[in-house]
């Protein structure tokens, strides 16, 4: 039996750990890897976020815009629009929910055990 | 600096290698997927510390297919090109590319194939100048059966200048299209494969074709090739035939020809010792100059007194080994003499050379 493993976790809620980086402040896509490596998810894979930034823009929920740089070509930062903020909120309810009851299952257990 | 040179290609390499993985997708989503990517990759370059990209993000192709579920769009499909999934009903492709591409998805094979595709400007270049020195010959052949010229700019019709034009449209167009063939829609791109593919075969059966007829004319004696077209003989152009019957009487009026029926012409018009041989050709029942009459008539002069078209001076070294060669020489030399005809020098002789 393999032990539960980060990265199939992340895959579920890589979305959410991404509008959270962007609603605290706008980030281009290296600058979101770089801000969800240092909150501690380490194992998130580059092609990950720029293609889950690129999926939530499609969705509506975030906006975009270019930003020259000193060293080489512009970086495209995103922004939370409304759509965005309401996608957060409501992803972070169902997370919670979703943590707490796993929590209360985990506990029991260690309890029970 | 090298350093910065490997980075670029290496960061080429790979970006390249991503875009082939998503060759697939419609040419919108696909820049919109590669376009912080380059930017993206020399940071990581520049963070990484010397570690190379395959290390720090994993293969191209799994980079691609991550970045594809991520974003939501359609994995890879299994034979990117219709037909050869159709192939794969009866050949299974996919278990092949699965097998085989395994095994190939190794750092020296991906390097390999990267170099190869920094070579790619070079190769449309190649192929605009191809395809019109192909064009060409394939006109040019099929109309006068004159294919086995081999020139390094194509010629039609002798047209210097436009050739030259030509080709260079020929390139620059064939630099353009190979710039956007990333963006062309499947079936351009497939079109494409093909066109290159019998250009590339055109120009392999051209060339065997020029190998063959460079070996035919390497098996061919020729003394001296470089110098010039006519009678040579180790070395040296032959000023003069003297023909022999076999009891060694000196025979006149004999008349040479190779063994394709051609005269045997194309004597030196300067003699070893810097003089002009001045031949003097008799004319058949038709008024046709008779150049394979030997032993050829020559009168000599001096190079300095060429300006006098006339004036033959007697040889002052033996025109022939008989002396009475030389008396009969002395009655011909006048130039008046009906049915006689004296080829002033110096003379284009008629074989001129072909290699020009």
């Amino acid at each position: 039996m393999v032990s539960v493993d980060t990265t199939q976790l992340l895959k579920g809620v890589l979305d959410l750990a991404v509008l959270a980086v962007v609603n605290e402040r706008d980030g281009y896509g290296y600058d979101v890897v770089r801000r969800l490596r240092e909150a501690g998810l380490e194992d998130v894979g580059d092609a990950s976020v720029y293609g889950t930034l690129r999926r939530l823009f499609q969705a509506g929920a975030l906006t975009s815009y270019v930003v020259p740089s000193d060293e080489g070509p512009h970086r495209k930062y995103y922004g939370l629009n409304d759509a965005g903020r309401a996608l957060l909120e409501r992803s972070t309810k169902t997370w919670t929910a979703f943590a707490e009851t796993l929590d209360a299952l985990l506990t029991t257990e260690g309890t029970a055990a | 600096m090298s350093d910065t040179v490997t980075e670029h290609g290496e960061v080429a390499g790979y970006l390249a290698a991503i875009r082939e993985a998503l060759g697939d997708l419609p040419a919108g989503d696909r820049d919109d997927l590669l376009e912080d990517l380059e930017a993206h990759l020399h940071e990581v370059v520049a963070e990484s510390g010397g570690a190379t990209l395959e290390s720090s993000l994993g293969s191209p192709t799994a980079y691609a297919a991550e970045l594809r579920t991520s974003a939501g769009l359609a994995p890879a499909p299994e034979g990117a090109v219709p037909w050869l999934r159709r192939v794969g009903r009866r050949v299974p492709v996919a278990k092949l590319r699965q097998e085989l591409g395994g095994r190939l998805d190794q750092p020296v094979v991906r390097e390999t194939w990267q170099f190869v595709t920094t070579l790619r400007p070079a190769w449309w270049v190649a192929r605009g100048w191809v395809s019109v020195f192909v064009l060409v010959l394939v006109v040019d052949g099929a109309q006068s059966g004159r294919s086995e010229k081999l020139l390094l700019l194509p010629t039609y019709s002798g047209t210097g200048l436009l050739a030259w034009i030509v080709t260079a449209v020929a390139v620059v167009v064939s630099v353009l299209i190979g710039r956007r063939t990333a963006r062309f829609p499947l079936w351009a791109r497939q079109s494409l494969v093909v066109l290159n593919m019998v250009l590339v075969l055109i120009s392999l059966a051209k060339a065997t074709e020029f190998g063959r007829s460079a070996n035919d004319l390497a098996g061919q004696p020729q003394p001296a090739p470089t110098i010039g077209s006519g009678l040579w003989m180790n070395g040296q152009q032959v000023e003069n035939i003297y023909p022999y019957d076999a009891q060694g009487h000196p025979l006149t009026g004999i008349r040479l020809y190779d063994q394709q029926g051609r005269p045997l012409e194309g004597l030196a018009t300067t003699s070893a010792q810097g003089f002009d041989l001045v031949r003097v050709f008799q004319a058949d029942a038709g008024g046709q100059v008779v150049g394979n009459d030997y032993p050829l008539t020559t009168g000599m002069r001096p190079a300095q007194a060429a300006a006098e078209p006339g004036a033959l001076v007697s040889a002052a070294t033996p025109m022939s080994p008989d002396a009475t060669d030389r008396s009969a020489l002395a009655g011909t030399v006048p130039m008046a003499t009906p049915g006689v005809v004296v080829r002033p020098l110096p003379t284009p002789w008629p074989m001129s050379p072909s290699g020009r």
